[in-house]
């Protein structure tokens, strides 16, 4: 209420009431207030860019796992089927679940795994349209070798055929995850037949193939961008221990076992 | 005390309600995106989730029912698709080609509940409690050696044995196969009281020999 009454006091009585600054600002209180403003700004954009960084670290960290985490299924997949035959009394001598194709440091980013069983399916995951007397897709032989492509992808190269002489590539290197800079596998041996793996060899160091129960893959993911500080790092790879390029790109291991459900007694 | 003679137009004081109307809309839709994406994420889990249970269930009904069979000590059962008293046991090519995709009710019409002792109908033990349905299995005789082709004395036989599990609803179902082979002592030697459990001699073979997800 007073100020009310001034201010209309002061609009009739102009020279009575003492003058008031209604002048800008001052030069120094501008540049102060710049400064302010400057260090301000400076601190927000800095917080929005480690935001961003962060995010985008997250993020690349969530895509790492999620690669990961898609390669095992797919190899989870293919491995606990393997070996699987519909009719094992014809075949007494046992059907392989690991081809000749599993093969240690195979290419130069690792270990290739081969594996077959006998499917309904074809490459796809389609079925069959051959059929047998009863009107279901008849069984053929599918054969699928991963290994790590020059790209730098986990690749699956896959055949189906009615049989071994008759296979047909329906998938040939196919990429299935990107930045994998190397893969390793070991297998799961029973070196005295009582149904409990004993330990870890390499592809074809085994002593027959019937004897491997498992298998475990390790993986080295990469992000397709660096971060950080460019310095060379160890990561071991089952049995391989690698030393990475100083490129700043953020890197896991992502592993697995998975056991060769056919062979669990 | 103020001494600006600063007037504020008071048609203007709508702005201000409108200015926070927009950016309370724009927080809110902002905030709706981020929850919905949130719900999708948990609905994505929770199926990942269901169909783990699912398998997990089928897994443990599969082993039950490996178990039961390779435990038997008496002769080997003969196969039955109807009116069966105990086992139901199927012969090749008489169940459907598809079980996979089968509903409940036909697996209890050609299955047994996994923990039930399917010759006793007693329960013997509770497989995956935490299901919405009971796990299942069903067992087709695919193929047997008499012990005049082994030469062995026993009959070797080869079954293929399903199951099915769910997960707490009805959206995760989970169907697995696994071929399972044994020797039985002859009829003879199970009438004159002898019993062997599997396997019937060193040369013979029991267990799994084939695995793989139908669903």
């Amino acid at each position: 209420m007073a100020s009310h009454g001034n201010t209309g006091l002061r609009w009739r009585y102009p020279d009575v009431l003492p003058a008031i600054r209604l002048r800008g600002f001052s030069l120094v209180e501008v540049m102060i207030g710049m400064f302010l403003s400057t260090l301000l700004i400076s601190g927000i954009v800095s917080l929005i860019g480690s935001s961003l960084s962060a995010y985008r670290l997250q993020l690349s960290q969530g895509q790492l796992q999620e690669s990961g985490r898609y390669a095992r299924d797919v190899l989870v997949s293919h491995i606990t089927p393997a070996g699987y035959q519909p009719r094992p009394w014809q075949d007494p001598a046992g059907f392989a679940a690991l081809t000749g194709e599993s093969v240690n440091n195979a290419v130069a980013r690792g270990d290739q795994l081969g594996l077959q069983r006998w499917s309904q399916r074809n490459c796809y995951g389609n079925e069959n349209p051959v059929t047998d007397g009863e009107g279901r897709p008849e069984f053929y032989l599918l054969q699928a070798r991963f290994f790590v492509n020059a790209d730098n992808n986990l690749a699956i190269n896959c055949r189906y055929g009615p049989d071994a002489t008759g296979l047909l590539t329906q998938i040939n290197s196919f990429g299935l995850v990107e930045n994998v800079e190397s893969m390793q596998v070991l297998y799961a041996e029973d070196r005295n037949g009582d149904e409990i793996a004993d330990g870890w060899v390499q592809a074809q160091a085994w002593n027959q193939e019937a004897d491997i129960r498992a298998v475990k893959v390790a993986l080295l993911l990469a992000t397709p961008d660096a971060f950080g500080r460019p310095v060379s790092e160890h990561f071991t790879l089952l049995d391989e221990t690698m030393i990475t390029a100083a490129d700043g790109h953020l890197r896991e291991v992502s592993s697995l076992t998975a056991a060769i459900r056919g062979r669990l007694k | 005390m103020s001494f600006f003679p600063v007037r504020f137009p008071t048609d203007q004081g709508g702005m201000v309600l409108l200015f926070c109307l927009l950016f309370l809309t724009a927080l809110t839709l902002l905030g709706l995106s981020a929850s919905a994406a949130t719900v999708i994420q948990n609905q994505l889990t929770a199926n990942l989730q269901e169909k783990e249970r699912a398998r997990q269930s089928a897994s443990a009904a599969l082993s039950w029912a490996e178990d039961w069979l390779l435990e038997r000590e008496e002769s080997a059962p003969e196969t039955c698709s109807e009116h069966c008293e105990g086992l139901i046991l199927h012969a090749p090519g008489t169940l459907s080609a598809y079980p996979q995709f089968e509903d409940l009710s036909w697996w209890m019409e050609h299955g047994h509940e996994a923990g039930i002792d399917p010759l006793t109908g007693t329960r013997t033990a509770t497989v995956s409690a935490g299901s919405i349905n009971p796990p299942m299995w069903a067992i087709v005789k695919l193929h047997e050696v008499p012990p005049t082709e082994s030469g062995a004395g026993y009959l070797q036989t080869w079954y293929r044995i399903l199951a099915r599990g769910s997960g707490r609803t009805e959206a995760g179902v989970s169907v697995i196969e696994s071929i399972v082979t044994r020797s039985w002592i002859s009829i003879e030697d199970a009438d004159a009281g002898t019993t062997a459990t599997c396997p019937a001699s060193e040369a013979s073979a029991c267990g799994r020999v084939s695995w793989r997800e139908l669903r």
